[in-house]
């Protein structure tokens, strides 16, 4: 499983759960980085402002690759299973002591012995106590609306008509963006975004809740 | 001036000691410069292993506080905020690593959890986590400061650990370094001494270097490295100090070795100069004691060489001057030599033959030299193995030998001459034929009375005189007898050196022809200029010359003389004729034609200008041999006259033969002749017989007129006295002359054959 295919997977449940509802069109955030990295894997989420979201049932995996994790940087929604795979043919430990999950996964091969499920939303940062080089960062949210800058920086969603507050994070971002109401109508969108993406080592950009 | 062997001592001496100081102060001088080279380099060597000796222990001292802070449980309790937990952990964690203090602060520099001294790095947390001022300073106590981030797995909090660089540690980085370490601070303005491994400083000895090792706020610290001269000296020192001994050690080892080749060089040479000292001496039998094969080896061999030539030539020398080559017997000078000797040291009387042998001539003549030879070595033995005489014999002259013994007192003069003629009258066997001789023997003793040597010799020559006068085998000299002055006796001695020093000069007597009045010539006497006596006529001298046969001495000496100057004159242009007179004695010397013959040879005089005037008791003892003489006398053209005629016995018949030119009546009976009728008569008749033999008849002694009236009525041809002139010398007879006429002599030339002796004598062998 790579990164797309997981967010593609993840869009087409919320496709499917929506079915019925209206929805105004396509809403497209570009992201330019005025810093040293580019912008992409910047975190987009787009929280409803006028519905409450059921917590998903979804699944997730999470695989080791060449000691590293794959994906780097993901976002899930609340209540997400998430498999750590283990493709390489050494052992790997996971961890983490981060508030919104903490977890400690022995050292294992091939698959571990249980999924682990993110059931509460933050910022989970991911470890390997053996291989201190390994580093993942994994989004958790309520809102079913987020996606993943491509390469080019951009993000582009399909949102219901309505009000949303939008967030976005990156690991290197040096200054926090304040939340901001989006009011999105059937019209297609365009949201243009300048971040600033320096790495701050060995520090990371804190979590917008 | 100093003995070569100080010389080379000191020279070789010298020379390495300056060679050695040279050498040791080259090294010692590079020493020197080599150990402040060589305390720089470590210092430049060693600052840098210092610094990197500080940063490896950085690292160490923060890899030892990651470990503790990547423990996972520590990990877990700092990220899950369980600060009890954590505050255990990193106490335990810095205790095992031996920090001496530890901080946990979040990254936004809140402290969590302490440990130890955790003030102070609570109070450089912030240099300490930007890397900086990692070195602090705490009440002179100086530690180092690493910090680490905890990670879950990103830093979530920072863990600052402290350690104290403390005496262990600087001792370390001394060794490591192999320099003295000391740490400094800033206190205040001041800068403070810390720990420091280096001793007691001697700061003029040092050489350092500092080292910066923090200088942030209020912690500014250095290190000071630093190394001593005199301890980087130590070993150059002690190598200098080996090189001292060893110089010395070979100085003196050179000083022995030199001295012992210096001794093997001057030791043989001293004795080498010893024994030289010694052959000076004249002591011949020196053993030069160097056995060695070198140089010197080959100069003593040399030397001892040379010294039994010398010895050789000195005995043949000796032989030659004191020893008779014909019979190996002493030679007069080493027999006077000897008798002088027992003179000297004999208590005993002392008893001196002279032997003269008869007719030896007629040996030579008859039988030939090598037989005469062989009689005179025989006679030699003969004498010689005598007991009383135990070798003291001498060979004086050609027939001529002589004795002397120490006599016993019951043994008398006499009886010792017999014993020695007794030795001559066995027959001589030369080459199986019996020759039988007869001698004569003079003796003389050195009794009570002081006598010289050559005292002796005289009286002994005396005695042989009156032996062969009186045809008597053996005669002794009695000085009652036939007395003898000591003064006159050391006069005949004298005699010998007066022709060597030339004391002798012919005086000149004029003949005038009565009838003419014209000088006929002269007779030629002598005079001594004795050195102390003065001018001596020859009645002093001329009978003891005759009585030694010294007078053949003497008659050579004025025949030369009288030759050369007679032909002096002639060559001249003023002939005159000289007369010279012949002892009884030279008459009996058979080689005296040859000697005149020689003479007048030599000195190209016409023999016609030269009369010799032989003494009538010449014929006595040999007529016979006599006449001989005369006829090979004449027969070289010389005139003849007989001298004091009519006092000897000389027969008629005899002076019929003779082939004489003259005759010269003698002095006393021209003195008598006006007083002395019987001298008158004489005188008549010696002038009628000359005349009737044809001879010319010489008057002499003629002091008054009456006598040479006389002389003259009586028809005398020459005469010679005080009255015409008195014996001259050679100036005042050339004055004299100046105003005489003289005789014209009719001379011819030389024109002799006079064979080998006369061209290889010369005047000295003469």
């Amino acid at each position: 499983m790579n990164l797309s295919s997981t967010g593609f997977h993840a869009l087409a449940l919320t496709a499917m759960w929506c079915v019925g509802r209206v929805y105004a069109g396509t809403v497209t955030v570009e992201i330019s980085s005025s810093g040293t990295v580019s912008a992409q894997d910047t975190i987009v989420v787009f929280d409803p402002l006028d519905t409450t979201v059921a917590p998903a049932r979804t699944q997730a995996t999470i695989d080791q690759v060449d000691k590293q994790f794959v994906p780097k940087i993901s976002v899930l929604r609340t209540g997400t299973t998430v498999i750590f795979t283990n493709s390489d043919h050494i052992r790997h430990q996971v961890y983490s002591f981060s508030p919104s999950k903490t977890f400690t996964l022995k050292l294992y091969a091939g698959s571990p012995e249980a999924p682990v499920v993110f059931d509460k939303p933050g910022l989970v940062v991911l470890g390997c106590n053996i291989h201190d080089n390994m580093l993942a960062f994994v989004g958790i949210v309520d809102s079913p609306y987020f996606g993943k800058a491509s390469k080019s920086g951009s993000v582009a969603l399909n949102l219901p008509a309505g009000r949303y507050r939008l967030r976005v994070w990156h690991p290197s971002l040096r200054q926090p963006m304040p939340s901001r109401e989006i009011a999105v109508s059937a019209s297609a969108m365009t949201i243009p975004l300048t971040l600033d993406l320096t790495p701050n080592a060995p520090g990371v950009a804190p979590w917008p809740e | 001036m100093f003995s070569l062997r100080t010389r080379i001592a000191v020279t070789f001496l010298v020379l390495l000691a300056a060679v050695l100081t040279a050498a040791l102060s080259v090294v010692s001088a590079a020493n020197r410069s080599n150990a402040e080279r060589e305390v720089r380099r470590q210092l430049s060597v060693g600052s840098s292993v210092f610094s990197r000796l500080l940063e490896s222990d950085r690292r160490q001292l923060k890899t030892a506080a990651k470990a503790v802070a990547d423990d996972y449980a520590f990990r877990e309790a700092v990220a899950t905020g369980d600060t009890d937990t954590s505050s255990s952990a990193l106490e335990n964690g810095a205790a095992r690593i031996g920090a001496a203090m530890a901080v946990l602060s979040s990254m936004e520099g809140k402290v969590i959890a302490s440990y130890g001294k955790h003030a102070i790095a609570s109070a450089h947390l912030p240099q300490a986590r930007d890397g900086d001022g990692s070195i602090i300073v705490d009440d002179g106590r100086i530690y180092q400061l690493v910090t680490v981030a905890v990670r879950s797995p990103l830093p979530v909090a920072l863990v600052t650990m402290g350690f104290e660089l403390d005496a262990h540690a600087a001792q370390e980085l001394a060794d490591v370094t192999g320099l003295a370490v000391t740490f400094s601070y800033r206190a205040g303005g001041d800068w403070k001494a810390g720990i420091s491994t280096a001793p007691a400083a001697r700061a003029a000895d040092v050489i350092a270097q500092e080292i910066e090792m923090s200088k942030v706020g209020g912690s500014e610290v250095r290190a000071t490295l630093s190394r001593s001269l005199a301890d980087a000296r130590a070993p150059f020192e002690r190598l200098s100090n080996v090189l001292i001994g060893i110089a010395i050690v070979s100085v003196a080892v050179a000083a022995a070795a030199i001295l012992w080749l210096s001794r093997g060089i001057t030791q043989p040479l001293r004795e080498l100069t010893n024994a030289v000292d010694k052959i000076r001496g004249g002591s011949y039998d020196v053993s030069v004691r160097v056995q060695r094969r070198d140089e010197l080896g080959v100069l003593a061999e040399g030397l001892q060489l040379m010294q039994s030539a010398v010895l050789s030539r000195d005995r043949s020398i000796r032989q030659l001057a004191y020893e008779d080559p014909l019979t190996g017997l002493m030679n007069r000078t080493a027999f006077v030599a000897a008798v002088g000797e027992g003179l000297n040291c004999g208590e005993s009387a002392l008893g001196v033959a002279v032997i003269n042998l008869h007719r030896f001539r007629r040996i030579n003549e008859h039988l030939g030299y090598s037989v005469g030879d062989a009689v005179l070595t025989k006679i030699g033995v003969g004498l010689a193995s005598v007991p009383s005489v135990k070798g003291a014999v001498a060979r004086l002259a050609a027939d001529q030998f002589a004795a002397f013994t120490r006599l016993p007192e019951n043994v008398s003069l006499q009886l010792w001459g017999a014993s020695l003629l007794e030795a001559l009258s066995e027959p001589v066997l030369v080459e199986s034929q019996p020759i039988d001789l007869t001698a004569s023997v003079g003796l003389a003793v050195a009794g009570d009375v002081r006598m010289s040597a050559d005292e002796l010799m005289v009286c002994a020559d005396l005695a042989l005189e009156r032996a062969r006068r009186d045809k008597l085998a053996l005669a002794v000299y009695d000085p009652a007898l036939k007395p003898m002055s000591r003064d006159q006796l050391s006069l005949l001695g004298e005699l010998r050196r007066a022709i060597e020093q030339d004391e002798l000069r012919l005086y000149f007597q004029p003949k005038i022809e009565l009838g003419s009045q014209r000088v006929a010539g002269a007779e030629v006497l002598l005079r001594w200029q004795h050195p102390t006596r003065g001018l001596l006529s020859p009645a002093s001298f001329i009978p003891f010359a005759e009585q030694t046969g010294f007078i053949r001495r003497l008659t050579r000496w004025t025949l030369d003389r009288a030759i050369a100057q007679g032909a002096a004159w002639f060559n001249a242009g003023k002939p005159l004729s000289l007369a010279v007179n012949i002892s009884a004695d030279d008459v009996g010397d058979a080689r005296l034609d040859s000697r005149v013959a020689t003479l007048i040879s030599r000195h190209q005089l016409p023999p016609s200008l030269l009369t010799l005037e032989v003494t009538e008791s010449g014929f006595i003892e040999d007529p016979n041999r006599a006449l001989r003489i005369l006829d090979a006398l004449a027969a070289l053209g010389v005139l003849l006259s007989i001298d004091d005629f009519g006092t000897g016995y000389s027969s008629l018949s005899h002076l019929a033969r003779m082939p004489v030119h003259e005759v010269k009546i003698d002095r006393s009976f021209v003195t008598g002749l006006e007083s002395n009728v019987e001298f008158a008569a004489i005188v008549r008749s010696a002038i009628e017989m000359g005349h009737s033999l044809g001879l010319k008849v010489v008057a002499e002694g003629i002091e008054t007129d009456t006598a040479a009236l006389k002389l003259r009525s009586l028809g005398c041809d020459i005469v010679q006295g005080y009255l015409y002139a008195q014996p001259m010398c050679l100036a005042d007879l050339e004055k004299w002359l100046q105003s005489k006429a003289r005789v014209r002599v009719n001379a011819q030339p030389v024109n002799l054959p006079v064979g080998d002796i006369a061209e290889t004598a010369t005047r000295h062998i003469f």
